[in-house]
């Protein structure tokens, strides 16, 4: 029995996705939506175009679901972004689709929120966990409000699908770690700063459906939900168009 | 919130309340457990197991460390399944004894409760840290297998567990979207990048891990082409996997059921239609447009 770790890596192109960060001055807006506090939105996004979240006003978790556009049964896969990317998300990590097919969904192309230190080593927008939805509200605090899980449904009904599409998504501005000893899921208080926000460049048609989470910036202890009134802040949904045709799937010569 | 003896002391970000003493008991009559079937499952074909609720699985190396897939879902129901992601967040990554598997929404009730692991990390200098049995981890993945050098003529742990919800009708796409459970994987969590790392397994012949059915259950098993994840695959020549059996113990137990006495829970009914499945309509939460 070998002590050595299994080091796994797939090819990507970096020199493609630079080229296209060189390029961000040149992309056109198409669309800017606000999204209220405490609602969930669905929205598609062409191939070859970017989606980009902001936080408006403060630090706000948003509960991203990204599916592909034209069958929303391939969607993220938490589970294969782990095992190729590791479980936080940034720029230049791709976001990998369920399997059979199993192919990046879409590329973080620009992250601007700057962790601060800490001794967990939290830093923002997770990879895996899920949503909140009715059980958690309920079991810790007796009442429902509308919880991920429930704007989720809300943005999927949006693009005319219905909560069987909601699925496991990306936690982004979640400021969080796995703890290595215990293995536990750490939450911190989020670092994100009005204006701080993050795009993602669609490798395919995509159906977009975003929460914000009323558990705000996830600085509020899960025990504490009742009484706080947890503070929870708009955000900002803008697409634009790069005129960069996607590489495909599996990777082609590059094209730019 | 219900009875506050149910309720462990743990870090977990989204604790719930387990009745230890239940499964406690249950433990100390091992001597009164019956296997009602016993199979082998030593090629790279999976295996789907019903369980009832009440029942045990139990799974145990025959010939040294085997990383084991598992993929509980509600066999009337399928669109219940496991629900890893949610795992995380109440066991942590990796799970032991007690930890419980969860189904997904609309119910997300436990499907799985831990009674036996006997892996043990070797107590040595330079042991290489890790615990075992994540909660998901990606490894089952097709792009994963690939990734790692693994030959097309040998199936993923994903494919495998698509055959089996192919053999029953169901859609791989709809009932698979969701990241299993690897027993016997062992794995570490690197502070500083948050990757988990897969290492070589510290489990040896003989090990077990058994579970406690808390509802009636198809169970998908898939052995995983990395064996005992101590290195890619280069050849199918070089992929073979260690038998494991997996037996099915009589119901030894009325499961506690959930919710738990006076625990706060929502009403199902706004997700569930008449039928007593999550509906399919594009609507949103009623009230909670």
């Amino acid at each position: 029995m070998g002590s050595e770790e299994v080091n796994i890596s797939v090819p990507f192109d970096r020199d493609f996705y630079e080229g296209l960060m060189a390029k961000r001055e040149s992309f056109r807006l198409v669309s800017r939506e606000e999204v209220p506090a405490g609602r969930g939105y669905g929205f598609r996004v062409e191939a070859g175009q970017t989606f980009r979240l902001v936080e408006l006003a403060a630090a706000q978790i948003i509960d991203t679901c990204v599916a592909s556009a034209e069958d929303p049964r391939e969607h993220f896969h938490s589970g294969t972004q782990v095992a190729l990317e590791g479980t936080q998300v940034t720029r230049l990590t791709r976001v990998w689709g369920t399997p059979p097919r199993n192919r990046p969904l879409c590329t973080c192309i620009a992250d601007t929120v700057r962790p601060a230190p800490n001794p967990s080593h939290a830093r923002e927008h997770a990879a895996h966990g899920a949503h909140c939805n009715p059980h958690l509200w309920m079991l810790y605090t007796r009442r429902h409000p509308r919880s991920c899980y429930d704007n989720l449904r809300a943005g999927f009904a949006q693009l005319g699908h219905s909560q069987r599409a909601i699925h496991d998504n990306m936690n982004l501005f979640q400021n969080t770690a796995l703890d290595p000893v215990t293995s536990d899921y750490l939450l911190e208080e989020g670092n994100a700063q009005a204006g701080d926000y993050i795009e993602f460049y669609a490798e395919i048609s995509l159906a977009v459906v975003v929460s914000i989470c009323p558990h705000g910036t996830g600085s509020i202890p899960i025990e504490d939900w009742d009484e706080s009134g947890v503070p929870v802040y708009p955000i900002g949904v803008e697409i634009r168009e790069t005129d960069v045709e996607p590489l495909g799937w599996p990777a082609q010569a590059r094209k730019t | 919130m219900g009875d506050e003896a149910l309720w462990q002391d743990t870090t977990h970000l989204c604790p719930k309340p387990i009745d230890r003493a239940f499964y406690h008991r249950l433990l100390q009559e091992q001597d009164r457990w019956t296997a009602r079937t016993t199979t082998e499952l030593a090629g790279f074909t999976g295996l789907a197991v019903d369980v009832a609720a009440g029942e045990l699985l139990r799974l145990r190396l025959r010939e040294g460390a085997q990383i084991v897939h598992m993929y509980p879902v509600n066999p009337s129901d399928p669109d219940e399944r496991y629900w890893a992601q949610h795992t995380v967040t109440t066991e942590g990554l990796f799970l032991t004894r007690y930890g419980r598997l969860w189904g997904s929404m609309a119910r997300h009730r436990p499907m799985l409760t831990i009674l036996e692991d006997t892996v043990t990390p070797p107590r040595r200098d330079g042991a290489v840290p890790g615990r075992h049995h994540p909660c998901f981890s990606g490894t089952s993945s097709p792009a994963f297998w690939r990734a790692a050098g693994g030959p097309s003529g040998v199936p993923s742990g994903w494919e495998q567990l698509a055959s089996l919800v192919e053999q029953r009708g169901w859609d791989p796409a709809a009932v698979l979207d969701k990241d299993d459970a690897c027993f016997f994987q062992k794995g570490r969590i690197d502070p500083y990048s948050q990757h988990v790392r897969l290492l070589p397994s510290d489990a040896l012949a003989g090990d077990r891990v058994t579970v406690f059915a808390e509802m009636d259950l198809v169970v998908l098993l898939a052995l995983s082409p990395f064996t005992d994840g101590s290195s890619p695959a280069a050849s199918a020549d070089a992929v073979r996997p260690r038998p494991v059996e997996v037996a099915v113990y009589d119901r030894v137990a009325e499961p506690p059921g959930w919710p738990y006495p006076d625990m706060g829970y929502p009403d199902l009914t706004l997700y569930l239609d008449q039928r007593g499945v999550r509906s399919d309509e594009p609507v949103p939460t009623s009230g909670r447009e």
